[in-house]
């Protein structure tokens, strides 16, 4: 049996679907109510975790496969792990988004940008060469500009309705991102068959 | 009450009462071995220059060390290997003869803090240094199966891969895209590969080779039908390599090879292995073939080296404990 932490939300309603369409027997997952861990038939052991959890869980091996995005994958400090497959569900991005004006922007300090996703912020703006005060939120990122906090934001966007509705718009794409597929690298080396069944089974019924 | 009288700093890691007597009697059994083998035993010293790991880890993270400026000005930092401090002594030695050496201590590294991370990590190894390809390879390797029998754990499996196989693999693909394709190997990342191919338009048997390689981490039959398929001569010999020692040391069905083994310290020259077990999610053994980690210090010397993470080591031995007794009840 595998063992699988799946990111809960929409990357576990997509997976749902999947594993309908793979022929699994989905009647524990539709009936779920508040139970953190499922079984399918007797194949699949799954848990339902916040992204960056999932990662944890690989990085101990309490599981053997995590479904999770790239985004939280780029951000976590954790890398040691087989990044199997892209499932190609989920796919948005990062980007940089400010009001339009930000395009012209002339200050005499450093520009504040506000994000979940620190790591990646610091990055991308090292590439650019430009230095920047980051300020973390932990919710509507949005925010940070709307309130006058931040000139701009780093974050996901999907289809970019938040950042109209509030007169924001996307300035730059950072890194595009989908829900990709782990595995702990101990675990492919006693499981390899059943896991890579389970990655052929998924990428032909995606 | 103060936070000193009875917490422990973030950065140590807990006392160790449990398993002390465990460790103490693999270590002495360890000790026994490599003695007798000829290893001598080192002590090594507590702080090295900062600028000895930087000029053999190109890209050491900096961070996960433990530093401090001391009274000339310069960045120390508390032990983070042996393996490059014993290649410092040997260098001073000023001789070109055949060393061995073992080792017995901690390392210290910085990892994430909250994340179940130890900073303080407990290491036994040897050194085997001057001795070449493919000789010296099958000794180490013939000390390591000895000594897996004092852990008495199941399962186990030792993992060959190869460092010049994958030099000639970079070769094949071309070095200007080596970065990216080493990334996405180490990741085993088939969909990535798949995409990297098109973007690149490698030519199709070579794409096929190149998304079959995550596949490739198995018994000596796969590599053995891998060998017959592919016609470049130097990744052949790469991998016949790996044959020879899996013969040579009499190595187990259950053994495996990684063809997508990606050399994880830029100074790995040739093979690379691990050992795993099933009850830890971490490798418990690793090592390789470093005959360019002397160059560093202007000398060409060939060398080889192998690390227990004891640590990694009694939670297998924890954990098959509380398997059985669970298994006991039921």
């Amino acid at each position: 049996m595998l063992k699988i932490a799946l990111t809960k939300g929409r990357i576990e309603k997509n997976m749902t679907e999947t594993f309908e369409k793979i022929g699994y027997d989905i009647t524990n997952l539709m009936n779920k109510d508040r139970e953190l861990q499922i079984n399918i038939e007797d194949k699949l052991q799954i848990i339902f975790a916040k992204s960056n959890d999932v990662v944890t869980f690989i990085e101990h091996g309490v599981v053997d496969i995590g479904i999770v995005g790239s985004d939280t994958l780029l951000e976590n400090a954790f890398k040691d792990y087989y990044e199997l497959l892209d499932l190609e569900i989920g796919k948005c991005c990062f980007a940089v988004c400010s009001y339009p004006d930000y395009r012209n922007l002339n200050l005499n300090r450093r520009k504040k940008i506000a994000t979940k996703y620190p790591n990646i912020t610091k990055k991308y703006f090292e590439r650019k060469e430009e230095d920047v005060e980051i300020i973390k939120l932990e919710g509507s990122v949005e925010l940070g500009p709307v309130v006058g906090l931040t000139d701009a934001i780093v974050d996901i966007v999907e289809t970019g309705s938040t950042l109209k509705a509030n007169g924001l718009e996307v300035i730059e794409r950072i890194a595009n991102i989908s829900t990709r597929l782990i595995c702990n690298k101990t675990k492919f080396k006693y499981k390899k068959e059943e896991i890579l069944n389970l990655v052929d089974l998924i990428e032909k019924h995606k | 009450m103060e936070l000193y009288k009875f917490a422990i700093p973030e950065e140590s890691r807990g006392i160790v009462i449990d398993n002390v007597d465990k460790l103490r009697n693999f270590e002495q059994q360890l000790r026994e071995k490599f003695y007798q083998k000829g290893y001598v035993e080192t002590l090594l010293p507590t702080f090295e220059y900062v600028d000895l790991y930087k000029s053999v880890y190109k890209n050491l993270d900096e961070n996960t060390l433990f530093k401090y400026i001391n009274k000339e000005g310069k960045d120390l930092a508390l032990r983070w290997d042996f393996t490059v401090p014993i290649a410092k002594y040997y260098i001073s030695q000023k001789s070109d003869k055949l060393a061995k050496y073992c080792y017995f201590g901690k390392v210290y590294r910085k990892n994430r803090e909250h994340k179940g991370k130890n900073n303080e990590i407990y290491q036994i190894g040897i050194e085997l240094v001057g001795k070449e390809a493919i000789e010296g390879d099958i000794e180490c390797i013939s000390l390591l199966q000895e000594s897996l029998s004092i852990f008495k754990l199941n399962d186990l499996k030792i993992e060959l891969g190869s460092a010049s196989f994958f030099d000639r693999l970079c070769e094949v693909i071309g070095n200007d895209k080596k970065e990216e394709f080493s990334r996405l190997l180490q990741q085993k990342n088939i969909s990535g590969l798949k995409k990297f191919c098109d973007r690149y338009s490698i030519e199709q048997s070579l794409r096929e080779f190149v998304i079959s390689l995550p596949r490739l981490n198995g018994n000596i039959d796969i590599l053995k039908r891998v060998i017959n398929k592919v016609n470049d001569r130097q990744l052949k010999e790469g991998m016949e390599e790996l044959v020879k020692i899996y013969e040579k040391t009499h190595m187990k069905q259950q053994d495996i090879f990684d063809l997508a083994c990606v050399p994880n310290m830029e100074y790995y020259t040739g093979i690379i292995f691990k050992v795993y077990s099933k009850y830890v999610e971490e490798p418990i053994i690793s090592g390789g073939r470093y005959d360019k980690l002397y160059e560093n210090f202007g000398k060409d010397i060939p060398a080889i080296g192998m690390a227990y993470y004891m640590d990694n080591i009694l939670k297998a031995i924890e954990r098959v404990g509380e398997k059985n007794a669970k298994d006991s009840i039921d």
